[in-house]
């Protein structure tokens, strides 16, 4: 989702614009420190990758089709400052060349995709790849991060809206997470898949933080592990669920609004009951649920995935540690 | 220690051996001479350690550490011997890599590894810039160097935008800014149709520097070199005069490689 | 093929010969006018639309692309103006459907204005621009040569796909396994791409200080 020049309002999109330059200058600087007179060659060419991993269509059903955001992955593979730069980079050119987003927006852009995904979610990668291990770690990590960096980069965007007073935030975040808890988990299986190819392929790639002591899996820890995100995340979105109360209220008032107003063009393009759903408490126990539901999925496809490691311990075709 | 022989060559290679990051040698003990003017080729099968070698000439490698992490540290490999090459005299180390690489030019195989640059003159006067020439002097030496490879009209597009073989050309154009007096060159002719081919060839031969050309073009090493040194598994196998050595039916059987067509005919080529 | 909006090499409109930082920075403050203009402020806005159409018809760039352009963009502006608009504070004032238009408006004037911009300054040059205006070094030659690196990832990626499908028999598009496959092996590459880029460049004496002969993309 990449905002436009005038969705956010001013005020907002000058705090986001400093804000992102900010993260920016400080995620340039770190990456310079990491590695050195090449940072600029790799970046470039990795932006490059980036940009064109993104041009990869991945049919969804028929007619329409998805794409890979490549945040989180970008922080797996590179690091989270480089990953965070390289978005940015990418966020960049597809402003200034193809209009993707405004430029008075890409502060806000980078904070939601750069800063918030890539290395937000890289915090979100490191402590389950540590409690995991080994490359299965690294594999679920990926996934259950990148399903979880989409749907905090929505709700960013969502905070930004509701800050700017735009949009009213439960409203706007209960929907933007359903939305995007469906395109997570397509960033999910993505990353997930690219991460493994990389692992069977050049694992000497994959950036290696200092003092991740590798070892290998421990499957009943992966089990209880995903158990347990699961569960936050849905605790984390359950006071939604409640709260939304004030959001029926605030809805049923608009609702008011726009009968008095333009009633017959109004019902005529959006259908009373989808303007109900819009503000029914249901949709924030269905933000709930698709948030401990998705992880779950997640993490079993990552399972399923990383059982191709197992087996290669076990025949002894290779270390498990990557 | 200084190079063992009393005119300096101007490359000397001895006992170099190199062994990559994850343990496989790829150079055992190489040693070979090339004389000032002289134009060699290096030949033998995929896998020879040719491109390793080359990289070694001007100090790329060993190299520092690997990607952008450099977790581990060893990445880069390791050298059996300290020192073991020096070009006109000077040994190759980090301490002399930047006077080494003014003086052994080289140009890669695959012309996008080379040409970085939006505009084909930006990319010629890269060299020239880094050794601290003044934007205006940089201009000038990288048009003159263009036109020596008849770019002279292109220097304004953009690299993307030309042929395989232009490409080929402008990379060859960045390597002479530079002034080099030793030219290394890996597969100069792979991908080259053959009136860029033979065009390159020209133009290789009308280059007075030392030539060292890393190639499966056998017929191009019979018309530019005289001599041939044929290389594999890290080894020197043979070397001499390149119609002796291609002519080896047995020899070059043994290393992947066949006898060029001219020889079998008895004419040679050009 | 989006890798297109790299292409643009210079024009000969009067626009194109314009110096780029002027461009630039006349452009972004055209966007902060348009973004700050409130919604409701029919008169400026409508000032607005009529200054960028005499700005497109005097750089003579080609309209109908332009246009087609933004018919890509326009749908998703339009659901992010229903969404904005719900909860706008002119809301009450205006009504929801003056809210959505104006917003709508706007967003297409801005993009508008960014597509003009970049149709008359090729990017290399917008990057030398960026560059001597004081953005970030490293910034600057990250995107110079992502600039460079996009055509050759993008005809890597190209030639892998016909492979992929020279060798695929069912009639639909490639499956997710091979498209992500794909991605795998261009980063594997192009990992491998940097490796020797940076080796080449070292060979011609570089140190890590990118000089150029356009001052815009030289450290300072």
């Amino acid at each position: 989702m990449h905002i436009p020049d005038a969705v956010l309002a001013p005020s907002m999109a000058a705090v986001t614009s400093v804000g992102g330059a900010a993260g920016f200058s400080y995620a340039l600087r770190k990456l310079e420190k990491q590695s050195g007179e090449k940072t600029v060659v790799l970046m470039g060419i990795m932006s490059a990758f980036l940009f064109a991993a993104q041009m990869v269509n991945f049919p969804v059903f028929p007619g329409a089709s998805g794409h890979l955001l490549g945040g989180l992955l970008a922080s797996v593979l590179l690091g989270p400052w480089a990953g965070a730069c390289v978005v940015g980079a990418v966020l960049i050119v597809q402003c200034l060349l193809f209009g993707d987003g405004g430029v008075t927006a890409l502060g806000a852009n980078f904070l939601n995709m750069g800063l918030i995904g890539a290395v937000g979610g890289y915090a979100i990668y490191a402590p389950i790849r540590r409690a995991i291990g080994g490359r299965a770690g690294i594999l679920i990590g990926a996934m259950v991060a990148a399903w979880l960096s989409v749907i905090l980069a929505a709700g960013a965007f969502a905070v930004e809206l509701a800050m700017g007073g735009r949009g009213s935030f439960l409203t706007v975040l209960g929907w933007m997470t359903l939305v995007h808890a469906a395109i997570g988990l397509g960033e999910a299986l993505i990353t997930g898949v690219v991460v493994r190819f990389v692992l069977l392929t050049r694992p000497d790639f994959l950036y290696e933080p200092e003092g991740m002591a590798s070892r290998g899996a421990r499957w009943s820890q992966a089990a209880v592990a995903g158990l347990a995100i699961a569960l936050a995340v849905a605790v984390f979105l359950a006071p939604f669920a409640s709260t939304e109360q004030d959001g029926l209220e605030k809805v049923g008032g608009w609702l008011g609004f726009l009968r008095d107003e333009s009633p017959a063009m109004l019902t005529g393009v959006f259908p009373d009951y989808e303007w109900n759903v819009l503000g029914s408490p249901s949709l924030g126990v269905a933000t709930a649920c698709a948030g401990a539901v998705g992880t779950l999925i997640v993490f079993a496809v990552g399972l399923g995935l990383a059982r191709i490691f197992a087996r290669g311990a076990a025949k002894g075709v290779g270390p498990d540690a990557a | 220690m200084t190079p063992p022989g009393d005119p300096a060559p101007a490359v000397l290679v001895h006992g170099l051996a190199y062994r990559y990051p994850d343990g496989r040698e790829a150079l055992r003990g190489v040693d070979l001479a090339i004389r000032p003017g002289e134009t060699v080729a290096l030949v033998g099968p995929n896998g020879a350690g040719k491109s390793t070698l080359l990289l070694h000439l001007n100090g790329l490698l060993p190299g520092k550490g690997s990607a952008l992490h450099t977790h581990g540290g060893e990445a880069g490999g390791k050298h059996v011997h300290p020192a073991a090459i020096w070009i006109d005299g000077l040994e190759v180390n980090p301490r002399n890599a930047p006077e080494i690489r003014r003086r052994v030019g080289l140009l890669f195989q695959d012309p996008d590894d080379q040409l970085f640059s939006t505009t084909v003159i930006d990319d010629v006067a890269f060299g020239p810039l880094n050794q601290g020439k003044t934007r205006a002097q940089a201009r000038q030496i990288a048009m003159e160097s263009l036109r020596r490879v008849d770019l002279q009209d292109e220097a304004e597009r953009v690299p993307h935008h030309l042929s395989f073989g232009e490409r080929k050309r402008a990379c060859l154009a960045g390597v002479l800014a530079c002034d080099p007096s030793v030219l290394v060159l890996d597969e100069p002719t792979a991908n080259l149709d053959p009136r860029a081919r033979r065009r390159f060839i020209g133009l290789i031969r009308s280059l007075t520097a030392t030539k060292l050309l890393a190639t499966h073009d056998l017929e191009m090493v019979l018309e530019l070199c005289s001599r041939t040194i044929l290389l594999d598994h890290g080894r020197v196998v043979a070397e001499g005069p390149s119609r002796e050595i291609l002519g080896e039916a047995k020899l070059l059987e043994e290393h992947g490689l066949e006898i060029p067509l001219s020889l079998l005919l008895g004419k040679p080529a050009g | 093929m989006r890798l297109e909006g790299f292409d643009r090499s210079a024009g000969d409109g009067p626009l194109d010969r314009m110096e780029p930082r002027t461009k630039l920075v006349l452009a972004l403050a055209f966007l902060i006018a348009v973004v700050c203009t409130p919604v409701g402020w029919w008169g400026t806005l409508g000032v607005q639309v009529v200054a960028l159409a005499a700005v497109i018809v005097y750089s003579r760039l080609p309209v109908v692309p332009l246009l087609w352009r933004w018919m890509g963009f326009v749908p998703l502006v339009v659901f992010l103006a229903v969404m904005v608009a719900l909860g706008h504070p002119q809301r009450p004032a205006l009504g929801f459907p003056s809210v959505a238009l104006a917003i709508v408006i706007k967003n297409s004037v801005a993009f508008l204005t960014v597509m003009v911009l970049t149709g008359v300054t090729p990017f290399a040059r917008l990057l030398g621009a960026m560059g001597r205006l004081g953005a970030p070094r490293v910034l600057v030659a990250t995107l110079y040569f992502m600039n460079r690196y996009v055509h050759v990832l993008g005809d890597e990626l190209g030639r892998m796909v016909q492979a992929r499908r020279s060798r695929s028999y069912r009639r639909g598009g490639l499956d997710w396994g091979l498209l992500t496959g794909l991605i795998g092996v261009l980063f594997v590459r192009s990992m491998e791409r940097g490796e020797r880029v940076y080796s080449a460049m070292v060979s011609r004496g570089w140190d890590g200080t990118l000089r150029s002969l356009d001052d815009g993309l030289e450290a300072r």
